[in-house]
């Protein structure tokens, strides 16, 4: 994002965690609520990147052993002789998503607890500021007039 | 080949399989004397009737031709066989006219990812339109969805007017230039190279030989095969326009258009050096006797987003973007928040319970009611999106939502919906009746609170949203008659039982991602349980027509009109049932698009007249008095 920039930025998704990170533009008379929201955000941001990243990096791992393990219950390689990857169909994959999910339940209970109270926080917060910001405008409004 | 439209210098060779245990002259497969075919050097013969999948020439810096494994065919690993740059990116294709045809996927995935217009000396030939980015889009997803390439393509490729907005087909092209074609494209319609799309004519049996062309690059003029067809430059791009969309009504029908037959235009057959002439190739072009306006509506109980044209977005994904609110993106980025095509969806069930209530139709209170039912479903809508941003950004499904995408903060995310939610819920209690507005605050509370965090922790969950999805002709009709009357419940019922095959069967195609969403939903957990519940719901929705007249809300003509659909989709069911699969779920959840509208519609028309009734009962009229006494002047 450009330097002369005063807006957040958002970018396109992470390749691991499919969440678009955000650059937060820190202007220079933040005031602490102003800041207290824009670290909540960073740090909320940096939770949800690592959960997801090392999530999907599981999940994809762990697709390929479970793949790898049934070929080779079948007796099929991992890849063909033309280069290719074998893979397996929808109903055979469904054990795996069924396993997958049963085994991470606890850890997706946790990361919704926090996430719903991050989002809460952050969204208060967002509220608390932009009706500082408002008064502060009408307040200006009032002296100028 | 008849009909064809392609049009390309560069599309050369036809080439076809020889019957199964042919041995070729020079021995080895056919897949390999085909890659040895690919080389300028070399003449080429065309023998047997079947066109086979065969070799995927990569852009890759080597230039190989990496032959594609085909089930029961021989395959070949050709390492050696190379190919001269201008080459690149050029493709041959084959289908194996088997309902088994993963193989031929991943041959096609492979192509789409050579959708750099690489030319021969490596600068791009043409970059591609928005259209055309998008047909290739459409087309990956077809791909993911259908079970063979055979479905994609006839999922793809729809016919149409060449020129017209969903008309694209892509070829390499040396040039575009082109005479003489009544139907030409624009030079600025996408063109992709080296993918090449072919209607096939469905017989009705797939196991008929298949009518993949295979084209190989013409290089530098020198004709290669035995026979090729020298195609006008102008090439023309066909797309199946795949809106993943939601649907706007419930009562519109899928249209139905067949696909056109390609025109074909300025063909030629030549026979190059000295190959001796065969018999051309067998070409009938497909003719799909529906163009399936494919569209994906979940219920009220589940969220869907319309997938805008991916182009755009395509684009814009890989940039960064500016926070910051401009006005006049501000309609859609909130028809998207409040995901209105699933809204207007649940005013049209809102409304047919208004329809159906045995009371004279009040004009105010219907629009009142239909009013304050839509604020209150883009309330609930946005208040679910607010919820899930780091979810829906891991699903595909869902990763353009607006907060995913950081088109609107949060924070006004919460304002609108409650600048919704509130009036429509207040014009609710107070423009129709209480008992209506407690209804709708009730509904938020069940989408918002139960169901969309049950969502993450229990199966219930689809329970708790088809009771979601039942509540809004609950709420039309008590908006017209005040009371909870058997009438309403069987509505509500009918709405309930319908959610379960309609979101058990999409649910079906869904499972990687809400695995690994973290979604527990039966489709992952309880494979067999979905399926039986689906099929348990199809078979009530029989029961509960059959109940309608009994409660003197249609007479006994609904059940009987209504028979045939509700069978039809009890097949499906069971079908699904017994099948587990992809298509059968496809098939179930579309059925399932079409089957409510009309189930409501016949319901209407159905629809036990007042007047007979008037003499019915004081409750009714009570009812209606009270109704009428809460309406605001």
């Amino acid at each position: 994002p450009p330097a002369h920039s005063r807006n957040d930025w958002i970018g396109p998704p992470d390749k691991h965690s499919n969440l678009r990170p955000v650059i937060f533009y820190v202007p220079p008379e933040e005031s602490p609520l102003e800041r207290r929201l824009r670290e909540a955000r960073q740090e909320a941001q940096a939770c949800d990147q690592r959960f997801w990243a090392r999530h999907n990096r599981a999940f994809r791992q762990e697709k390929e052993e479970f793949i790898y393990s049934r070929l080779k219950a079948k007796g099929l390689e991992m890849r063909d002789e033309t280069g290719q990857k074998a893979t397996l169909n929808a109903e055979e994959m469904a054990d795996f998503y069924k396993d997958f999910l049963s085994k991470n339940f606890r850890k997706h209970m946790q990361y919704n607890r926090d996430w719903y109270k991050r989002n809460f926080t952050i969204t208060f917060l967002m509220g608390q500021v932009a009706l500082v910001r408002a008064l502060r405008w009408l307040r200006w409004k009032k002296k100028n007039v | 080949m008849k009909g064809m439209c392609i049009m390309n210098t560069d599309i050369l060779a036809v080439a076809e399989e020889p019957p199964v245990g042919t041995v070729l002259a020079d021995g080895g497969s056919w897949t390999s004397s085909l890659a040895r075919r690919a080389s300028p050097a070399l003449p080429c013969h065309a023998e047997g009737t079947r066109a086979v999948a065969v070799g995927l020439i990569r852009a890759s810096p080597d230039d190989r031709v990496l032959p594609l494994r085909n089930r029961g065919l021989p395959h070949a690993r050709d390492p050696a066989a190379t190919l001269p740059q201008s080459w690149r990116g050029t493709l041959v294709i084959a289908q194996q006219p088997s309902s088994d045809n993963g193989i031929g996927r991943e041959g096609w995935l492979a192509l789409l990812r050579l959708h750099a217009c690489v030319a021969a000396n490596g600068q791009e030939l043409f970059v591609p339109s928005d259209r055309a980015l998008a047909a290739r889009a459409g087309f990956l997803r077809a791909l993911k969805e259908a079970a063979n390439i055979v479905q994609a393509l006839e999922l793809f490729a729809k016919s149409d007017t060449l020129g017209g907005e969903n008309a694209y087909m892509c070829a390499k092209a040396e040039g575009i230039g082109g005479s003489g074609s009544q139907q030409r494209l624009s030079e600025k319609e996408g063109v992709l190279p080296g993918l090449f799309v072919w209607h096939l004519k469905k017989t009705g049996i797939r196991q008929v030989p298949c009518q993949f062309v295979h084209l190989c690059h013409v290089a530098n003029d020198r004709l290669i095969t035995f026979q090729y067809f020298n195609f006008l430059k102008r090439m023309y791009v066909t797309q199946y326009n795949k809106d993943l969309s939601q649907r706007a009504k419930p009562k519109s029908d899928s249209i139905v258009s067949p696909f056109r037959e390609l025109q074909q235009l300025d063909q030629e057959k030549k026979v190059i050096h000295k190959i001796r002439p065969v018999p051309p190739v067998h070409q009938p072009l497909s003719e799909t006797s529906s163009r399936n306006e494919l569209r994906e509506v979940k219920s009220a109980a589940e969220t869907a987003d319309s997938v805008t044209p991916v182009r755009a977005e395509s684009k814009d994904d890989r940039q960064w973007k500016e926070i910051k609110l401009r006005l006049d993106d501000l309609p859609g980025i909130l028809a998207r928040l409040s995901k209105i095509k699933l809204t207007a969806l649940v005013v049209s069930t809102a409304s047919a319970g208004f329809a159906m209530a045995p009371v004279p139709f009040d004009l105010t209170c219907f629009l009142l009611a239909s009013l304050g039912t839509g604020l209150a479903s883009c309330a609930a809508n946005s208040i679910n999106q607010f919820f899930e941003v780091p979810f829906d950004s891991n699903m595909n499904r869902t990763k353009n939502r607006p907060l995913v995408r950081g088109q609107i903060s949060p924070l006004l995310a919460v304002c609108f919906a409650a600048s919704c939610g509130v009036p429509g819920i207040a014009l609710l209690t107070l423009g129709v009746n209480p008992l209506t507005g407690a209804l709708g605050a009730f509904n938020i509370f069940l989408y918002t609170c139960c169901y969309t965090p049950m969502k993450r922790m229990s199966i219930a969950n689809t329970w708790v949203g088809a009771v979601v999805g039942a509540i809004p002709p609950v709420m039309g009709w008590t908006a017209a008659t005040g009371s909870l009357d058997a009438g309403a419940l069987l509505l509500g019922g009918i709405l309930y039982s319908w959610q379960f095959p309609h979101f058990n069967a999409l649910s079906w195609g869904l499972r990687e991602d809400y695995s690994r969403g973290g979604y527990c939903m039966m489709s992952v957990t309880h494979p067999a349980l979905c399926r039986r519940v689906a099929l348990r719901h199809c078979l009530a929705l029989i029961g509960l027509s059959t109940v309608a007249p009994v409660l003197d809300i249609t007479t006994w003509t609904f059940p009987i009109i209504s028979l045939p659909i509700n069978l039809y989709i009890s097949y499906l069911g069971f079908r699904f049932y017994r099948d587990a699969d992809r298509s059968s779920s496809r098939k179930l959840f579309f059925c399932s698009l079409w089957h409510l509208p009309m189930l409501l519609l016949v319901m209407f028309t159905c629809k036990k007249s007042f007047l007979e009734k008037e003499d019915k009962g004081d409750l009714l009229g009570g009812n209606h008095g009270r109704a009428m006494e809460i309406r605001l002047p």
